[in-house]
């Protein structure tokens, strides 16, 4: 038996019920609707427009600073490395390390003469040096001004960075106003409807009247 | 003994306002004085309102003061340091929950609406629900003293033809189902919107729904329901946004059905207003709505859409069951009687003066 889901005073509420199941079920009898188009119907799940106030600032200026450090770190830990193979080079010890002390303070004796002798022959190597050196210096010079500019780009990544999430964050407002003007619209044209109703009415009212 | 009211705004028509010029007036017809203090006053009523800030010197500890409760009143701190004896009336928040979705700021006030009235329970010697739902609510807060003070309706403001054009606009031969109350989501307008479909669709393509209620603020669930007639295609769905008292009066004298699917009432004015005016009601049981019902109309348990259909049509083509549901709805008017009332808040009151 049907549960009992309505409540009157004064009327006879089985019989009503036994009355509505006899309707419901000739119209699904007869086609004209099926339990699924009303249950469609009733669960439908309402999306409400998202509120301005619920538009977060996602900008979270600390993610760019952590991938930096990030840069950073990882640079810190090359040269560690680097110095860890520099440092991991064996040294010489035992017999051949007298060897290698004699032989220096012997070359330390005869600089000079070497410095002498090899005068001469060295020169072209001198210059070659000196060459290399300047260019050195002038690739130094590239370099820090590439590092400026790199300091600079970083700056500029940051700038963009930061408007980025701004525009994101401005457009999705943007958009919420804009679907809240739509709906404003929609009053507006649901009132003004209303109105003329209204004018029509009262227009029909003054021409009887008359 | 002298037994004064306290509340926010004293203006003109709301039902705060006319249920505290309604209880002057019983104890005054008693021979009690009565003073209504309070924060804001409308023009049309200041000869009856007194600025709040000149109670304190006045109340004495052998008097009472009733104070309506609403959210963040200023004047509630007065009502904290008065020496009288007291008693709150408290007409209901609406859960925040409802809110949320559509209302951030709204859920948030009563919200803490619900956690200021905790506030009341230690300084408060009567908490009157106006509805038992709501008396209810104020015994699970921790009140110990609380009992029920129907709403005053004053229904000869309904004794009256209406807005004509109001009258010739829906006075045509279409089935009238009709809904009054704000455009929020607790109403549920938009099940009622859905419910339509169904019933203009399968059952009676001769009818319109006409929603009456201010929607302003609410935009954002309005569009849910605008979304929804326009899914559906529904041309006969009517939204007056707010209405004047004259066309509201004409709006009842054209309904043939009146239809709630709320989820919350505290109490449910419109229902009884439809009662009076001999609209025969389907009603969903849900808050204070069978309790404010008392027996008159039809109560729904369930919002099954072909069968609420079902019965709107059996409703409309069987006379004696629509006479038999007025009949009803006549009867339960007398709980609300002027006269009832009035005996219930005196009875309260004497209690309270021997307590």
């Amino acid at each position: 038996m049907e549960e009992k889901w309505i409540e009157a005073e004064g009327i006879d509420v089985e019989k009503i019920m036994e009355e509505i199941r006899k309707r419901v079920e000739d119209k699904k009898r007869k086609g004209i609707y099926k339990e699924e188009e009303i249950e469609d119907i009733e669960n439908v799940e309402l999306l409400p427009l998202p509120d301005i106030l619920d538009v977060p600032i996602v900008y979270q200026p600390e993610d760019l600073e952590k991938s930096y450090k990030g840069i950073e770190t990882l640079r810190e830990r090359k040269i560690k490395e680097l110095r860890a193979i520099k440092n991991s080079i064996p040294q010489v010890t035992g017999f051949k390390r007298k060897v290698k002390d004699f032989v220096i303070k012997i070359r330390g004796k005869i600089f000079p003469l070497l410095k002498l002798l090899s005068f001469f022959t060295l020169t072209d190597l001198y210059d070659g040096v000196q060459i290399n050196s300047s260019s050195i210096e002038s690739m130094m010079g590239y370099i820090n001004e590439s590092v400026h500019y790199l300091n600079v780009y970083k700056e500029h990544i940051k700038v963009l960075h930061n408007y980025v999430h701004h525009i994101t964050t401005e457009i999705t407002k943007l958009k919420v106003e804009n679907d809240e003007l739509k709906v404003r619209v929609k009053e507006l044209e649901s009132r003004l409807s209303f109105l003329e109703d209204r004018e029509r009415a009262l227009e029909k009212e003054t021409v009887d009247k008359k | 003994m002298r037994v004064h009211q306290l509340l926010t705004s004293l203006t003109y028509g709301d039902a705060i306002s006319n249920e505290a010029l309604a209880i002057k007036k019983f104890l005054e017809d008693e021979g009690i004085e009565s003073k209504i203090f309070g924060y804001y006053n409308h023009p049309k009523v200041s000869k009856y309102f007194n600025h709040y800030s000149s109670y304190l010197s006045e109340s004495k500890p052998e008097d009472i003061l009733i104070f309506h409760f609403s959210i963040g009143s200023p004047v509630s701190k007065i009502y904290f340091q008065a020496p009288a004896k007291k008693i709150m009336i408290y007409h209901n928040i609406t859960p925040y929950n409802f809110f949320k979705n559509y209302h951030r700021i709204l859920a948030r006030e009563c919200y803490k609406g619900r956690l200021e009235l905790k506030k009341f329970v230690d300084k408060t010697d009567l908490g009157l629900g106006d509805s038992d739902y709501n008396r209810r609510e104020l015994e699970e807060l921790g009140f110990d003293n609380t009992g029920v003070l129907p709403i005053v309706m004053d229904f000869r403001k309904f004794d009256r033809e209406g807005s004509r054009v109001i009258r010739n606009m829906f006075g045509d031969d279409k089935f009238n189902i009709l809904f009054v109350g704000r455009v929020i989501p607790n109403k549920k307008i938009d099940e009622i919107v859905r419910f339509y479909a169904v019933y203009q669709k399968y059952f009676n393509p001769n009818s319109r729904l006409i929603i009456a209620g201010e929607y302003r603020g609410f935009e954002r669930y309005l569009n849910d329901i605008y979304q929804t007639i326009g899914k559906y295609n529904l041309k006969d769905v009517v939204l007056t946004g707010h209405i004047s008292f004259n066309d509201l009066v004409a709006l009842y004298k054209e309904a043939d059905l009146y239809l709630s699917f709320s989820e919350h009432e505290g109490f449910g004015v419109p229902l009884l207003e439809a009662f009076y005016n001999n609209v025969p009601v389907i009603a969903f049981d849900k808050g204070a709505v069978k309790e404010t019902m008392n027996g008159g109309g039809i109560i729904i348990k369930e919002k099954k859409f072909d069968k609420v259909a079902a019965l709107i049509e059996e409703l409309r083509n069987n006379e004696s069951m629509r006479e038999a549901v007025l009949r009803s709805q006549q009867d339960a008017l007398k709980k609300y009687s002027y006269e009832n009332v009035k005996k219930i808040l005196l009875s309260h009151i004497n209690n309270l003066k021997e307590a």
